[in-house]
């Protein structure tokens, strides 16, 4: 009745065969060594046999897909992959097979066997050699990333003191917001478990278009938890990773055919998002330091001056205190009291200097660091 | 150091740079036999949706045979999702919802005050008026 | 020099504050109204010298659609009152019609800016309602009550970039 296309997925009759199958098979291959209540429905042995020789063979065409490269004519048609690749606008070069490996982890490599009680005890051993992740590429990601958001960061604000820097970069780079813009990319996580798919006679580039970090060879409903794994690795860890690696890609496809093209992509992605830096500040002695940055800078020593007030004698006063250094205004504060508006006209100077912006055609500023008192 | 940093997240601004498309997945729910998909299994059938998805590359479109009323459920980036019962509509207008729920963002509409109309996360550009400020002092 | 690199932020404007540069034609500062010469950029008036705003890092423009004005900023969400028919959900829009775009001490006036001197880009984000309301509509000394319901269009853009040319 209806035709496939490339980005069409056609979801029918699967229901019917986990309705039938559900009550039996997962059942019985999850809960064979704990359960021996009597609601399992018996199924006669040969279905049942056939039905697990073809799980096996599913679980062993996945695990195979993901050794060495990823193949690209089984993905090259996958509609989470297509979409995605489509969402992000990127360039031809970047293959599908590419954009798979991406969202593949390391920790999503499925165990040899499908028996779930040895999983657990071999999980560390189990990371082989050619498996196809997205390791190198996140870190190689995280290096293209850390380098152009610094340089962006330096270029815009040349005064940032280090620790604020850091903590810009921070804004920008950290896992949550990785996390969070590859959630807005729309990459979804593969919740399933191999056997759910099995069930469902899910094609492989559905799962190879999903972001994978567990291995899936069991539910959460199946009892068991591994409790350490999700600690140390869990789903906003995969999402950042699997970005990073989708910029580590797209410079290593593209670095020599258009070497700027990454750069723009994460000016579009990442320094477009909305970060006040001076809002990040918290002065200590903000007086002392402004001293301390006029006599570094050959400025007169910054005097406090009183500008304007209201109601000095009531319950709720207003002073308007200036930061001079001789004749120059550096900064102004408010306060209800004159001590609370000189410290704040001092961090009015201080933020004023430091979130200095150059105007464009510039020449580069060249700043000394942070003020150290 | 006297300096100290206080923590701080980027917030996404969508449409600045890159856009991305809001809506992710369609998933179009017929039934064979109700008579209330009628609209549906005709809109599946003509050539309508083959023209859509090849105009909009970046949104996956599902079929999916259930018994009952038809449905359009749209998910969106924002983790939401968009259900709309298109039972005994026809073919124009199941595509007229289809269209609807591709357009829409995927937050929950909510009422909105009069004259709200610019959200802004950037400081204010001329500043807050101040009375200690203003170059004319109102006279009392 | 040493003032000149220091950024202006964060602070009430002010007479002290306003730049030394004298402004003429459309060009006129923020607290000194009685320079006015809003003529239009037609008649043969010495050119507004825009280095101020050009300078500025920070902008903004009450834009006009439909004749109604929205001052905005770069990355403002601008909710318009009604579905953009012509434009399909991320084109990007060029404002035209704007009658101030002005930083912290400076303002350019027109009735509309020659379009040349600006640009203004807005994106269409999504094209979406307002949420479902039924209001009560009742007439005097009649029992009857009709339920008037209305879920109004709305057009969601975001301006993508601000600056002068």
């Amino acid at each position: 009745m209806l035709q496939t296309n490339s980005s069409y997925q056609i979801l029918a009759s699967a229901k019917t065969r986990i309705s039938s199958l559900a009550s039996s098979e997962i059942h019985l291959l999850s809960l064979r060594k704990y359960s021996t209540s009597g609601n399992v429905e018996r199924k006669p042995r040969r279905t049942r046999d056939a039905e697990l020789l073809a799980y096996k063979q599913y679980y062993q065409k996945l695990k195979l897909l993901t050794q060495n490269e990823i193949p690209n004519d089984v993905v090259a048609n996958s509609p989470p992959l297509i979409t995605l690749h489509k969402r992000l606008n990127l360039p031809q070069e970047f293959s599908m097979s590419m954009l798979s490996r991406c969202l593949t982890c390391q920790s999503s490599e499925l165990p040899n066997t499908t028996q779930p009680s040895t999983i657990l005890a071999k999980r560390e051993t189990l990371f082989s050699k050619d498996f196809c992740d997205n390791k190198g590429l996140n870190i190689f990601g995280k290096n293209i990333l850390s380098y152009h958001v610094t340089n962006s960061i330096l270029k815009k604000y040349p005064r940032l003191p280090t620790i604020v820097l850091n903590a810009a970069i921070a804004a920008y780079l950290s896992e949550h917001v990785l996390a969070s813009i590859g959630k807005n990319w729309g990459i979804e996580s593969e919740r399933r478990t191999v056997m759910e798919r099995f069930l469902i006679n899910e094609p492989y580039d559905i799962t190879l278009g999903k972001l994978r970090f567990y291995n899936n060879a069991m539910g959460k409903n199946d009892g068991i938890e591994l409790i350490s794994l999700k600690k140390q690795f869990n789903e906003t860890k995969a999402m950042a990773l699997a970005v990073r690696s989708i910029i580590g890609s797209l410079w290593a496809v593209t670095h020599t055919t258009k070497p700027e093209m990454t750069f723009k992509f994460i000016d579009d992605h990442i320094i477009s998002r909305k970060l006040d830096v001076s809002k990040m500040f918290m002065f200590e002695q903000p007086t002392r330091e402004l001293a301390k940055l006029c006599e570094r800078e050959g400025l007169e020593r910054p005097i406090s001056k009183l500008m304007a007030e209201s109601g000095r004698l009531s319950k709720a006063p207003v002073f308007i205190v200036g930061a001079f250094s001789g004749k120059e205004k550096l900064g102004e504060g408010y306060g209800s009291s004159l001590k609370e508006a000189k410290a704040r006209a001092a961090t009015d100077a201080l933020l004023k200097w430091y979130c200095y912006q150059p105007t464009e055609g510039q020449s580069p500023v060249v700043d000394h660091g942070a003020v150290i008192v | 150091m006297v300096v100290k940093a206080i923590k701080q997240l980027s917030i996404p601004r969508n449409g600045i740079g890159a856009y991305v498309f809001p809506c992710k997945k369609i998933t179009l729910q017929y039934c064979n036999w109700g008579g209330s998909s009628e609209g549906m299994r005709e809109f599946l059938t003509s050539k309508r949706l083959n023209s859509l998805a090849k105009k909009y590359p970046f949104i996956q479109f599902n079929i999916l045979k259930k018994s009952g009323h038809p449905l359009l459920r749209a998910e969106y980036t924002n983790n939401r999702e968009k259900v709309v019962c298109v039972r005994n509509l026809n073919i124009d207008n199941i595509e007229n919802k289809l269209k609807l729920l591709k357009d829409s963002g995927g937050d929950i509409l909510r009422r909105r005050t009069k004259n709200d109309n610019v959200e802004t996360l950037n400081n204010s550009v001329r500043g807050i008026w101040s009375p200690i400020h203003a170059a004319f002092k109102h006279k009392i | 020099m040493f003032l000149r690199t220091w950024s202006k932020i964060n602070t009430p404007y002010s007479a002290s504050r306003l730049l030394s540069l004298k402004p003429q034609g459309l060009l006129r500062t923020m607290s000194t109204n009685t320079i006015t010469s809003e003529s239009s950029t037609t008649t043969n008036e010495k050119p507004a010298d825009l280095t101020p705003l050009k300078l500025a890092n920070e902008l903004y423009a009450s834009i006009r659609i439909h004749n109604r004005p929205y001052v905005v900023t770069k990355g403002d969400r601008v909710i318009l009152p009604f579905k953009i028919k012509l434009a399909e959900v991320g084109d990007v829009l060029r404002l035209t019609d704007v009658s101030s775009i002005g930083s912290r001490n400076y303002k350019l006036v027109g009735d509309p800016i020659d379009p040349a001197l600006f640009t203004i880009k807005a994106t269409i984000l999504e094209k979406t309602k307002r949420a479902f309301h039924i209001r009560e509509v009742t007439k005097r000394r009649n029992r009857r009550t009709r339920h008037a319901k209305s879920k109004g269009d709305l057009t969601i853009l975001r301006i993508s970039e601000l600056k002068m040319n």
